[in-house]
């Protein structure tokens, strides 16, 4: 009889667990579970807040979550433990969020074929267009879909230039981008729909490092244009 | 200690472990064996932990010759196995001597083989990982596919003691499997739901990324809003021209398709096992 019943509370807390609505860190999301440890939250309305989960959430390890990925609008969690315990997890944190930094990226814009698409959809040259897109404020959005890849978010309408139907060639490796609202960084050479307009002194992820990748979502950017002269020179010193 | 020269290297063959844990964050996919039950049966042959660096044949089975003595044991995928031009049977701990020439050869069923080794690769472990991703040079050896006159070095090569398994234990891949599959997020973008009843094989074009699924097109009802959602292997999304695409252990962590199904782990190990061609059923389960 005790078998029975512990038996059926097993159950019912199991069913209960496939959909679940939870408050964490202030943001009012759904969490549905796909397998015993893999979570997806939703957001229900609140956007800003949010941004605010996810940035609280990047310092993942110590929420005994053992992968996430993020995006704008869910979050994916691989999670060994009891859903609700993430949510004290994340009340007796010590860091209220992790601190957003602000970083200058040196890229040479060099020539690619992708300029042309660049003044045809935009009017502007080349030099315009740099001279606009140095100005821009950038933040980190989000890393996927590729290893080394990241979004950039706060490209202005007038900057916005289409993605291709079909990705063209193989880029060279620390390229700058832009596809649709975003800029891009592609840190290894893929196939790219994006439009490619230039190279970045400076990798932004080592592969050597505990910590792959030197920003996190949310960081501020700036891009800083250098000269190909500098990026030659600049680069021979850094490989010495 | 040099220990194996690759003659013939197969379709696919991979340094895979356990995966890369806790990098998705930023991109990196877990990597790892598609098939762990095969890959946990060949360590527990060879008396080490469940997720020990082993390498992964796709396909076919690789040839090469042993530059030492060497204790090995295959797994997964059902392969005629030679030593020197001998049948040697699958899923028992067999030593070659310095010399002999190992031949997987092509699978007679299944898709994925493990061959496992008493000592441990010589090769670096990136991010806490030996698993190879080829898509971008890193891991295993030298980040890519074995090829023809790649020299592999053992180390902390010990003499395994018979464990006093004589019978062969070997754990023989399904080969009628019926797939279990949930709904994914985005099912209900799925016009016609009968489509899931019909047959699906596996393409030619399938590899670690990704099994490619071919099968009557999906119709799926637009939205052109659409954003980057996370991927995770053995979410299902369907491609504007309605192809299935089941997203793996290599594959991208965010994509902007929708995902219309799931196939939970288990049953992802089965649908790995399926020969390129072979078709299976889907069975959608709540």
């Amino acid at each position: 009889m005790v078998h029975l019943k512990a038996f059926g509370s097993f159950v019912k807390a199991y069913h209960s667990m496939l959909e679940t609505t939870l408050k964490l860190c202030g943001c009012q999301v759904k969490v549905i579970q796909l397998e015993s440890e893999i979570y997806r939250i939703i957001p229900f309305k609140n956007e800003k807040k949010f941004a605010y989960l996810i940035q609280s959430l990047q310092n993942f390890s110590s929420f005994n979550i053992s992968d996430i990925i993020f995006s704008e609008s869910e979050i994916l969690i691989s999670y060994f433990g009891d859903i609700k315990d993430l949510k004290r997890r994340l009340k007796n944190r010590k860091e209220r969020r992790s601190v957003s930094k602000l970083w200058e990226l040196n890229v040479w814009f060099c020539e690619t074929k992708d300029w042309f698409r660049v003044e045809k959809e935009t009017g502007l040259s080349k030099k315009k267009f740099i001279k606009k897109l140095v100005q821009v404020d950038f933040e980190v959005g989000l890393f996927g879909f590729q290893p080394g890849f990241v979004y950039l978010k706060g490209m202005p309408k007038k900057l916005m230039v289409s993605r291709k139907k079909t990705p063209e060639f193989n880029t060279f490796k620390n390229a700058f981008a832009v596809g649709g609202p975003y800029a891009g960084i592609y840190s290894f050479p893929s196939p790219a729909g994006w439009n490619v307009l230039g190279k970045l002194l400076t990798p932004i992820f080592d592969w050597d490092s505990k910590v792959p990748s030197m920003f996190q979502i949310g960081d501020r950017l700036r891009i800083k244009e250098i000269s190909e002269s500098q990026y030659t020179d600049l680069s021979q010193i850094k490989s010495l | 200690m040099k220990a194996l020269r690759i003659l013939s290297p197969g379709m696919y063959t991979t340094v895979q472990d356990g995966g890369r844990i806790g990098y998705t964050q930023i991109g990196i996919p877990r990597s790892g064996f598609l098939d762990s039950k095969a890959a946990a049966l060949t360590n527990l042959l060879l008396q080490k932990n469940s997720t020990e660096a082993l390498l992964e044949m796709i396909g076919v089975g690789v040839r090469f010759e042993a530059l030492t003595e060497l204790q090995f044991v295959v797994q997964g995928a059902e392969c005629k196995i030679k030593v020197n031009g001998e049948m040697t049977p699958q899923g028992l701990l067999c030593t070659a001597l310095k010399g002999s020439i190992i031949e997987i050869g092509e699978f007679v069923k299944g898709r994925v083989a493990y061959i496992g080794f008493s000592g441990s690769f010589n090769v670096k472990k990136v991010l806490d990982s030996f698993s190879t991703l080829s898509t971008i040079g890193k891991g295993g050896f030298k980040g890519r596919q074995l090829k023809k006159n790649d020299v592999l070095e053992l180390i902390e090569l010990i003499k395994i003691e018979e464990t006093g398994i004589t019978n062969s234990t070997y754990y023989m891949p399904n080969s009628k499997p019926i797939i279990r599959v949930h709904k994914g997020p985005e099912f209900n973008r799925m016009l016609k739901l009968d489509i899931i009843k019909s047959k699906f094989s596996v393409s030619n074009n399938s590899n670690r990324m990704a099994i490619l699924l071919d099968g009557n097109a999906v119709e799926l009802q637009k939205d052109e809003h659409f954003g980057s959602k996370p991927l995770w292997p053995g979410m299902i999304q369907c491609t504007p021209s309605g192809s299935l695409v089941v997203m793996h252990k290599d594959g991208p962590t965010t994509g902007g398709y929708p995902r219309v199904l799931y196939v939970p782990q288990k049953s992802l190990i089965a649908l790995s096992q399926i020969a390129a061609g072979h078709s299976f059923n889907f069975k959608l389960v709540s």
